[in-house]
């Protein structure tokens, strides 16, 4: 596909991903943090938000999402963007949205939202090396960066059945990277909802789009990198990323349901003291295996 | 084509640089910053180097934002409240568009983007938890330390229940970083009521800002003493001239190289895309060493820092217990104002 072919791709992508997976967390999930649902009419006419860092938040966290939704690979030359450090860009162009929700908390100037805007920065802090770790795991068996290249390698079995570790790792931090419970702190009641109880209007309506689309790419990359992406028998490859993506997304917001919501200072503990050391012995035993010659040649 | 994009990427940098040097919000600073960091990694991406622009990136969306936080645990006016209601240059007026001034009728708790009104009635402790962190001698910061350290020994011999209310009363400090830093002076001026020349000189240079902290918070109907017969309180430095002038005289040479265009030496190597394949055979390869070696100081750098981090050993010292709140789901905010 060419520039404007991949465009409308990764917006269809994104679209359908969002709206598939607003109405999945909706009838699966009680609404709370970052999946609670939005008061799209009201916008508060707040005394002392910052003009230009309030409205660029929710813009940031869209933009974020939707590049991030580029290279995800939906057949094996269904892709936006076939990037050849596609892995690495995901993680990158996540950022923008965590930039996204950050701004959007001091941006709005409240008591709430700006200590939001502190713990979203100290979760950002804590999962980013996690989730590298979970990456690396499935980038040395594939050996390429390339989303498709990550897909091609689990074509003989998937790397979930090699790097059980590492999915559980990825399990872990994507839902710290999606604000999903037990992760959603930043927009908990304790904050009073953070930002999102005083967002409204088209911004509100930019951050939901932004926060569905990032608990769908963030799965669909989990799909990606561990579940074989859109390998497997019969039915035609976008439909086995999509069931692929939405499988790993329903155990993700299980799993996370059966938690007790965590304090920040607990999820920086938690990332530091042991999904690190995890995600290196993650690492060390993935490097055995591909020294013994297990996994793709 | 390629030009548009090499002139908005320029363009990007160029007034992000310029932003982050006049606006009169420190946190729209960082932010400039950022941007103008992703302008370059435009240009690198225009260059072919898509790894080193994408490492660009991310280095610096997450290094600014954790920059910009703890500039904000530490600063006095990190929203710009304060400076946006007093007489600047025109281009920093455009880049500080949007910023709310800071009015004087209004209470600490409804004050723009202050820091220190952030918090509402906890500001007091805010400043004085500052006072703590910057002046470990000063009278105020040593008024605080003499209530916490009373609450301290009345405690020692209490039961645990008493011990989420301590948290409680110091749970006003935002953020655990704030309460780190004053169990610690708690234990600095514990056992080592020293160093008041030390103190002493960090005194003289920031009673100026103490005072001026001091003064914003406690009285704010005094706003008017700032701007004294319209004397122009932006922050321009006597050396700022020179920095433009400077920044003027190195873009003309680096336009006149581009158009004088000198026979640099080139490299004659084959030019490959696959950047990280490259990097990966480099540093595994010729410079597995400066790698290691690296990765060895970065690891270093780690283990001292959760050392240095550590309680410290002597008998009064509340230890790991006094500050960290992680048993405990954080109180919501409003409710900590009595």
């Amino acid at each position: 596909m060419g520039i404007i072919g991949g465009a409308l791709f990764t917006l269809l992508t994104l679209m359908v991903g969002a709206a598939l997976t607003f109405f999945l967390e909706r009838t699966l999930t009680p609404a709370v943090g970052a999946a609670q649902s939005l008061k799209l009419s009201k916008d508060l006419q707040l005394a002392h938000a910052d003009r230009w860092m309030y409205p660029a938040g929710p813009v940031s966290a869209l933009f974020g999402v939707t590049v991030a939704a580029a290279v995800l690979p939906f057949g094996p030359s269904l892709i936006g963007a076939d990037l050849g450090i596609g892995a690495f860009y995901f993680i990158v162009v996540v950022d923008f949205v965590v930039l996204g929700v950050a701004l959007g908390g001091w941006g709005a100037g409240t008591r709430d939202a700006v200590e939001g805007f502190y713990r979203i920065t100290a979760q950002l802090v804590s999962y980013v090396v996690p989730l590298g770790l979970a990456y690396v795991g499935a980038l040395m068996m594939a050996a390429s960066l390339s989303t498709t290249q990550i897909v091609q390698a689990q074509r003989d079995v998937w790397f979930i059945v090699l790097q059980p570790l590492g999915f559980i790792l990825y399990l872990v931090t994507g839902l710290m990277q999606a604000y999903r419970a037990p992760f959603y702190e930043p927009f908990s009641e304790h904050l009073g909802g953070g930002m999102l109880s005083v967002i409204g209007d088209w911004k509100a309506l930019a951050l939901r789009i932004a926060m569905a689309g990032l608990l769908f790419v963030v799965s669909a990359m989990g799909a990606v990198l561990y579940l074989g992406g859109w390998l497997g028998p019969w039915l035609p490859p976008p439909v086995w990323m999509l069931l692929k993506t939405f499988a790993l997304m329903a155990l993700m917001l299980w799993l996370g349901r059966r938690f007790q919501p965590l304090s920040t200072a607990q999820m920086l503990s938690l990332a530091w003291r042991i999904l690190i050391p995890t995600g290196l012995l993650n690492v060390l035993i993935v490097g055995g295996l591909i020294l013994a010659g297990v996994g793709p040649q | 084509m390629q030009w548009l994009a090499f002139g908005l990427f320029t363009l990007l940098t160029v007034l992000g640089a310029l932003g982050m040097s006049t606006t009169m919000s420190m946190f729209r600073s960082g932010i400039f910053l950022m941007a103008s960091f992703i302008g370059v990694a435009g240009l690198f991406i225009l260059l072919s180097a898509d790894l080193i622009g994408l490492l660009q990136i991310m280095m610096y969306i997450g290094g600014m934002l954790v920059m910009i936080l703890f500039m904000l645990l530490f600063s006095m006016d990190p929203g710009g409240a304060m400076m946006a209601g007093m007489k600047m240059s025109s281009i920093e007026r455009l880049f500080s568009r949007g910023l709310k001034p800071q009015r004087e009728d209004e209470d600490g708790g409804h004050s723009g983007q202050n820091e220190m009104n952030e918090e509402g009635d906890s500001d007091e402790q805010k400043l004085h938890d500052h006072a703590t962190v910057q002046h470990s001698g000063m009278k105020m910061g040593g008024g605080h330390d003499h209530h916490a350290m009373q609450n301290s020994d009345d405690r020692s011999g209490q039961s645990e229940q008493d011990q989420p209310h301590h948290g409680d009363m110091a749970g006003m400090n935002m953020g655990d970083a704030n309460e780190a830093h004053n169990r610690h002076d708690h234990a600095a001026m514990n056992h080592a009521n020293t160093d008041h020349g030390a103190d002493g000189q960090k005194n003289q240079e920031q009673s100026g800002e103490h005072d001026q902290m001091h003064h914003s918070g406690m009285d704010h109907g005094d706003m008017d003493d700032m701007e004294m017969g319209g004397m122009d309180m932006s922050m321009v430095t006597p050396a700022r001239p020179w920095a433009a002038y400077l920044g003027l005289a190195v873009s003309v040479v680096l336009v006149g190289l581009l158009l004088w265009r000198p026979a640099w030496p080139i490299y004659n190597g084959p030019f490959s895309t696959d950047a990280p394949r490259e990097i990966g055979t480099l540093l595994m390869g010729k410079y597995m060493m400066a790698f290691e070696g690296a990765g060895m100081l970065i690891l270093l750098g780690i283990f001292g820092a959760v050392m240095l981090q550590r309680p410290g050993s002597h008998p009064s010292d509340q230890g790991r217990k006094a500050y960290v709140t992680s048993e405990e789901n954080p109180v919501r905010i409003s409710e900590d104002e009595s």
